[in-house]
C-alpha cells in the first residue's frame, strides 16, 4: 500500500478493481469524492480480464434485451472518443452453409432472417460509428475468408470494436488516481465493521501479512461474480446466477475477420484474429464451484474448437496456447436457461437491508461498464450530497487524448513499427514518452517479451507507474508472457526486471519466476498438445519448475546430494 | 560389421554412436535438429556417478570437486557430478571471494546482480561487477548468441581479458555469462589473462553452452568415423529406414535416442504415440535407474490432464512417461517382447528427467550392445 490511508476518512470506498469498480472510482473521483480502491488481486485479474474483450452491442441481446443493446452502442461510442487508441474493428462474418449441391428452402430462410437481425441491429451501429450490415454470396465470403468451407449458402457481415479489456480496467484506475483516488491492490477485504446504526465504518483490509481498517462513508461492493461473499461480510444477502465462460487462444491468425457461428447445440460461437493470435468464444454454463479456484475441462476445449473447424477446417491445425475462463456476474433468475438471462444490471442500495451506506453493482457487460458506473455514481453522490456532473464520457482516459502516428514514433524512438504499434495500442498519447526512454540506455528498446513485442521500456514504465507487484501483473498491462511461448523466452528476463525494480531478494524473485509460470501452466493444463508438450517440458527443465530451492549454505557443512537440498 | 543406425544426435545419441563405433560397428547419426542437449544448462546431475566419470574421460566435461556449487544465472546453487569446462570451472567453494561480472548496456543479458544474490544468500562473499564493454554489433536484437558470435572474434575476446585482469586482485573466483566459454583456446586464453579461478554461470535458455556442447559432440562423432545426416525417419522396420527426404538407410541396429516429447521421440497429437514403432508406453517411477524401468503402461487415449497434475508444482507423471526396455536396452513391444533390431536410450526411456548424465550412461551401453547386432540368443542363453 502506498500512502498511510489509516486516518483518512474515504467519501468512497470502492471494493473490486474490474471494470465496475474502476469505473465507478474514475467517475466518483472525477466529481471530487476521495476514493479508495480495494482489489484482493489485481485489476482485471477476475472476469473483466476473461471475457472476448468486444466492446460490442450484444446483436445476441437484441430480440430479448433491446435495452442492453441501445445502452451498449452508445456507450462503446463514448469509449472510442475516450481511448481511441485501445478500441480496435472486428469487422465479422456469419456464414451459413448448405448441405446440399442446391441450398435448401429452410437454408435460404435462415440466411434471410440472418440479414433482418443484422440490418435491425444497422441502426445502432451509428452510435459507434459502426458499418452497417451487407449479404454477401458464397463467392464474395469465401474471397474476403478464404478458411470458410466452400459449401455455404453465403453470409451477412456485421461490425463490432475490439478492447483489451485488462489494460481499459488498469486506465480506469490510473485515471482515478489521476484524480485523487488510492488504489490498493493485492489487498483484500476482510470484513465489513458497523457502527451502533448499521452502518458500515468501512473495510477491514489485509495487504501481506498487514491488516487495518479503510474507513468511509460509502461502501461500493463491486465485486464482479464475488459480489455475494463480499455482500454477506456486511451480513446482506444478495443472489447472482454466475455464468462460466471459456475462451480458447490459438497461435496464429487464421483469419481476416471475426467469424460468428452456431456451435454444435447451436449457440452461437466466434472466432476472432487479436494480436497474433485467434480467440475462440465462448461457453455459457451456470457455475457452481470455487470462483478462486476455476479450471477448463477437456470437454470445454472440443465443444469450442468442434464448433469452430465445423466451419474453419484449418483451426485443427493451430496450436491452442491456453484455455482460460471466467465467470459472468449474470443477475439472479430462475428457469431460463444460461443464454437466455439478461445481461441487464442493477445498481442496488442495500438501505432495504438495514446498511444505508452500501451498495452492490450487479450485473451488467464489460460494454455497459462505464453507463453502470455513472449510473451508481450518480447514487453515491447524491446520497453525499455532491451535484458534480459525471464527465467519464467526455474526459480522455490516460493516453487517450490524442493518437500518435506509428511511423514517427518508430522513427523517434528507434524501434521497429511493430513495436511502436503495440506500444501506442497500449499507452495512446503517452507512447512516444514512454519509448523516448531507450535513447539514454539503448537496451530498453530490446524485447523483454519477443512474442508480443514488448519492449523493456515499456515493461519497466508499467512496472514503475502502472501498479504492477507481481509478473502477472505485467502480463495483464502489457501482454508480457501471453504469445506463443508462454513464458519460456520472457518469464525469466522479466523476472529480473521485476527484481531489479522492486529490490527482491535472488528466492523471491525465483519465486514470482514459478508463480507466473505456474499461472501460465494453469492456462495449458487442459490443451496439452503436440508441441506445446514440448514447450512444457523446456519450461521444466530449463526454468527450474517445481519446487523452488531455497538458498543453500555454501560454507556450512553438508553431506551433499544430487541437487542442491529444497 | 554391425550396422547401427543412431536417431537423435543428442547427449545419448552421440554417447551411443561413439560407444558402437568404438566397438566395430559402421555408425549413421540421423539428427532432425537441436533437442533438450542444445538447451541444458551445462552441468551433470549426479556426484559421484560413474557416468560423471564418464563424462570427464570424454573430454568434454570436468569433474566438479565435491563439496563445490555450481552457481545459476538466477542465482540457485546446485551440486553436480561434473560440468562442462566453463561452468565446472566456476564452481563456487566455501570461502571463495565472488565477483560475478555483468555488462553494462545489456543488464537483461547478464544482469550479474541475481546471481551475486543468490551467493550471498547461501553466505558466499559475493560482488556483482558491471563491465562496460558493449560489443554487441549485429543489427539483430541482442541476444545471447550475438554476444557469443561477437566474443569468437579475437579483438573481442582480447578487450575482455583485459577488462577482467584489471579486476580487483582480491577476488578469487569470476564468474561470467554463460555465453563465452567454449571449446579450444579463448577460455583457458581468459582464465590466465585473469591470473586467478575463472569459470561461468549456469546457463538458462536459450543455452549457448548447451548449443556449443551440440556442436562438439557431433564433431566428435564425425571424427570418430561415423557418418551424420541431417533428416527425419518416417517409417522404421527391421532393416531399413525410410527418410523425409526421401532416401533410405538399411542396418542391423537402430539405437532410438530421440529424446521425450523436446526431441520428438515422444509425441503426442490427440494421442500418445512413441511414432517410429508404436512402442507402449510407460510412466515410469520416480526413482533412480532399474525402479523406473518399471512403472504403469499408459493408454495412448488418455486425457492429458490426468498426466499433467492439477497445480504447476505438482508432480506430472506425463514427464515421466517413456519406453521400457530390457538388460540389454532393447525396447518392449506392444506384446511384451523385446524388439531385437533396436535399443532405446535417454530420455525416451520411462523415468524422471536424470540429465545429461543419465545419457551418457544409457547411450554408452546401448551404442555397445547395439555394436554386436541381434544378441536374442544369447539373452536367451543368459535368462
Amino acid at each position: 500500500m502506498r500512502a498511510d490511508a489509516s486516518c483518512t476518512l474515504y467519501d468512497v470506498l470502492v471494493i473490486g478493481g474490474g471494470v465496475n469498480g474502476t469505473g465507478v472510482a474514475r467517475d466518483a473521483a472525477q466529481r471530487g469524492l476521495r476514493v479508495a480502491l480495494v482489489e484482493k488481486k489485481d485489476f482485471a485479474a477476475g472476469a473483466s480480464g476473461a471475457n472476448s474483450g468486444m466492446i460490442h452491442g450484444g446483436i445476441r441481446y437484441l430480440r430479448t434485451d433491446p435495452k442492453v443493446t441501445e445502452l451498449s452502442c452508445i456507450d462503446s461510442g463514448y469509449i472510442q472518443k475516450i481511448a481511441p487508441h485501445l478500441l480496435f474493428r472486428v469487422p465479422l462474418i456469419f456464414p451459413v452453409l448448405r448441405k446440399g449441391a442446391e441450398p435448401a428452402l429452410s437454408e435460404q430462410a435462415y440466411l434471410y432472417a440472418a440479414e433482418v437481425l443484422f440490418s435491425a441491429y444497422d441502426s445502432y451501429q451509428p452510435y459507434k460509428r459502426g458499418k452497417p450490415s451487407t449479404r454477401l454470396s458464397a463467392t464474395e465470403t469465401l474471397a474476403v475468408e478464404p478458411g470458410i468451407r466452400p459449401d455455404i449458402l453465403g453470409s451477412v457481415s456485421t461490425d463490432e470494436w475490439g478492447i483489451d479489456p485488462q489494460r481499459l480496467c488498469a486506465l480506469n484506475a490510473l485515471d482515478a488516481e489521476r484524480f485523487g483516488a488510492a488504489l490498493f491492490t493485492h489487498t483484500q477485504v476482510m470484513a465489513l465493521p458497523k457502527d451502533p446504526d448499521g452502518g458500515l465504518l468501512g473495510a477491514e483490509v489485509r495487504h501481506g501479512g498487514k491488516r487495518r481498517l479503510l474507513r468511509a462513508k460509502v461502501v461500493v461492493n463491486a465485486a464482479g461474480p464475488w459480489a455475494p461473499k463480499v455482500a454477506s461480510l456486511a451480513g446482506v444477502p444478495v443472489k447472482l446466477r454466475p455464468g462460466k465462460g471459456v475462451h480458447l487462444t490459438l497461435d496464429r491468425r487464421l483469419s481476416n475477420y471475426g467469424v460468428i457461428t452456431n456451435a454444435i447445440d447451436g449457440r452461437q460461437i466466434f472466432l476472432y484474429p487479436h494480436e497474433g493470435t485467434s480467440t475462440i468464444g465462448t461457453t455459457d454454463d451456470d457455475y457452481f464451484g470455487d470462483l478462486d479456484d476455476l479450471s477448463v475441462t477437456h470437454d470445454e476445449v472440443e465443444y469450442l474448437l468442434s464448433s469452430i473447424a465445423h466451419v474453419i477446417p484449418a483451426v485443427r491445425e493451430a496450436r491452442i496456447l491456453s484455455a482460460w475462463a471466467g465467470v459472468r456476474p449474470t443477475l439472479y433468475a430462475f428457469g431460463p436457461a444460461e443464454d437466455a438471462l439478461s445481461r441487464e444490471h442493477e445498481v442496488r442500495h442495500h438501505g432495504a437491508d438495514g446498511v444505508a451506506n452500501f451498495y452492490s453493482m450487479l450485473g451488467g457487460k464489460l460494454a455497459s461498464y462505464r453507463a453502470m458506473s455513472e449510473e451508481a455514481t450518480d447514487l453515491i453522490a447524491r446520497a453525499l450530497g455532491n451535484s458534480e456532473p459525471c464527465r467519464t464520457h467526455r474526459l480522455p482516459l490516460p493516453g487517450g487524448e490524442s493518437l500518435p502516428e506509428v511511423a514517427a514514433v518508430a522513427a523517434l524512438c528507434g524501434v521497429t513499427e511493430m513495436a511502436a504499434t503495440r506500444a501506442i495500442y497500449r499507452h495512446g498519447a503517452q507512447a512516444p514518452q514512454i519509448l523516448e526512454a531507450i535513447h539514454d540506455e539503448p537496451w530498453l528498446g530490446d524485447f523483454v517479451c519477443p512474442c508480443e513485442q514488448v519492449t523493456y521500456a515499456e515493461a519497466r514504465h508499467c512496472l514503475r507507474h502502472e501498479h504492477c507487484e507481481t509478473l502477472s501483473d505485467l502480463r495483464r498491462r502489457c501482454r508480457v508472457g501471453m504469445g506463443q511461448c508462454q513464458g519460456l523466452r520472457c518469464a525469466e528476463p522479466a523476472a529480473r526486471l521485476l527484481r531489479v525494480e522492486r529490490g527482491l531478494s535472488a528466492q523471491a524473485a525465483r519465486v514470482e519466476l514459478q508463480h507466473f509460470l505456474a499461472s501460465r501452466f494453469e492456462g495449458q493444463r487442459a490443451v496439452f498438445d503436440g508441441a506445446g508438450l514440448a514447450q512444457q517440458e523446456l519450461v521444466r527443465g530449463a526454468l527450474g519448475f517445481g519446487p523452488t530451492s531455497a538458498p543453500v549454505a555454501v560454507n556450512a557443512e553438508d553431506s551433499g546430494g544430487a541437487r542442491g537440498p529444497a | 560389421m554391425t550396422r547401427v543406425l543412431v536417431i537423435g544426435a543428442g547427449m545419448a545419441g552421440s554417447a551411443a554412436a561413439l560407444a558402437a563405433r568404438a566397438n566395430g560397428a559402421t555408425v549413421t547419426v540421423l539428427t532432425k535438429g537441436p533437442g533438450a542437449t542444445a538447451f541444458c544448462g551445462g552441468a551433470v546431475w549426479g556426484e559421484g556417478s560413474p557416468a560423471s566419470a564418464a563424462l570427464s574421460a570424454s573430454g568434454l566435461f570436468q569433474p566438479v570437486a565435491r563439496g563445490a556449487w555450481l552457481c545459476s544465472v538466477r542465482g540457485e546453487l546446485q551440486r553436480a557430478g561434473a560440468a562442462l569446462p566453463a561452468q565446472a570451472y566456476g564452481a563456487v567453494r566455501p570461502g571463495h571471494r565472488v565477483a560475478v561480472v555483468g555488462f553494462r548496456g545489456a543488464p537483461q543479458l547478464s544482469d550479474a546482480s541475481w546471481a551475486a544474490a543468490g551467493l550471498q544468500a547461501a553466505g558466499v562473499e559475493a560482488t556483482a561487477v558491471e563491465l562496460a564493454l558493449d560489443l554487441t554489433t549485429c543489427e539483430v536484437r541482442r541476444s545471447p548468441f550475438a554476444w557469443a558470435r561477437d566474443l569468437d572474434n579475437p579483438p573481442a575476446l582480447a578487450r575482455l581479458a583485459s577488462a577482467i585482469n584489471r579486476l580487483d586482485q582480491s577476488f578469487d573466483l569470476i564468474l561470467l555469462p554463460p555465453f563465452i566459454g567454449f571449446e579450444g583456446p579463448a577460455l583457458e586464453q581468459l582464465r590466465s589473462a585473469s591470473g586467478r579461478a575463472l569459470g561461468e554461470l549456469l546457463a538458462t535458455v536459450p543455452s549457448v553452452p548447451g548449443l556449443r556442447l551440440s556442436r562438439a559432440l557431433e564433431a566428435r562423432v564425425r571424427g570418430a568415423g561415423c557418418d551424420v545426416q541431417v533428416g527425419e525417419v518416417i517409417a522404421l522396420h527391421a532393416g531399413e529406414a525410410r527418410l523425409s527426404t526421401g532416401g533410405a538407410i538399411a542396418f542391423d541396429q537402430a539405437v532410438l535416442a530421440s529424446g521425450r516429447f523436446l526431441g520428438g521421440g515422444l509425441r503426442r497429437a490427440g494421442a500418445l504415440v512413441e511414432p517410429l514403432l508404436g512402442l507402449p508406453l510407460f510412466v515410469g517411477d520416480c526413482g533412480e535407474g532399474a525402479a523406473a524401468n518399471a512403472g504403469a503402461r499408459v493408454d495412448p487415449n488418455v486425457m492429458v490432464q490426468s498426466l499433467v497434475g492439477q497445480r504447476a508444482g505438482d508432480d506430472a507423471p506425463i514427464f515421466r512417461l517413456g519406453v521400457r526396455v530390457d538388460a540389454s536396452f532393447r525396447p518392449f513391444d506392444a506384446d511384451g517382447q523385446p524388439v531385437a533390431w533396436a535399443r532405446a536410450v535417454g530420455s525416451i526411456l520411462a523415468g524422471p528427467d536424470r540429465g545429461l548424465g543419465f545419457a551418457i550412461e544409457t547411450g554408452a551401453a546401448g551404442g555397445q550392445w547395439a555394436a554386436r547386432g541381434d544378441d536374442s540368443s544369447l539373452q536367451s542363453a543368459v535368462a
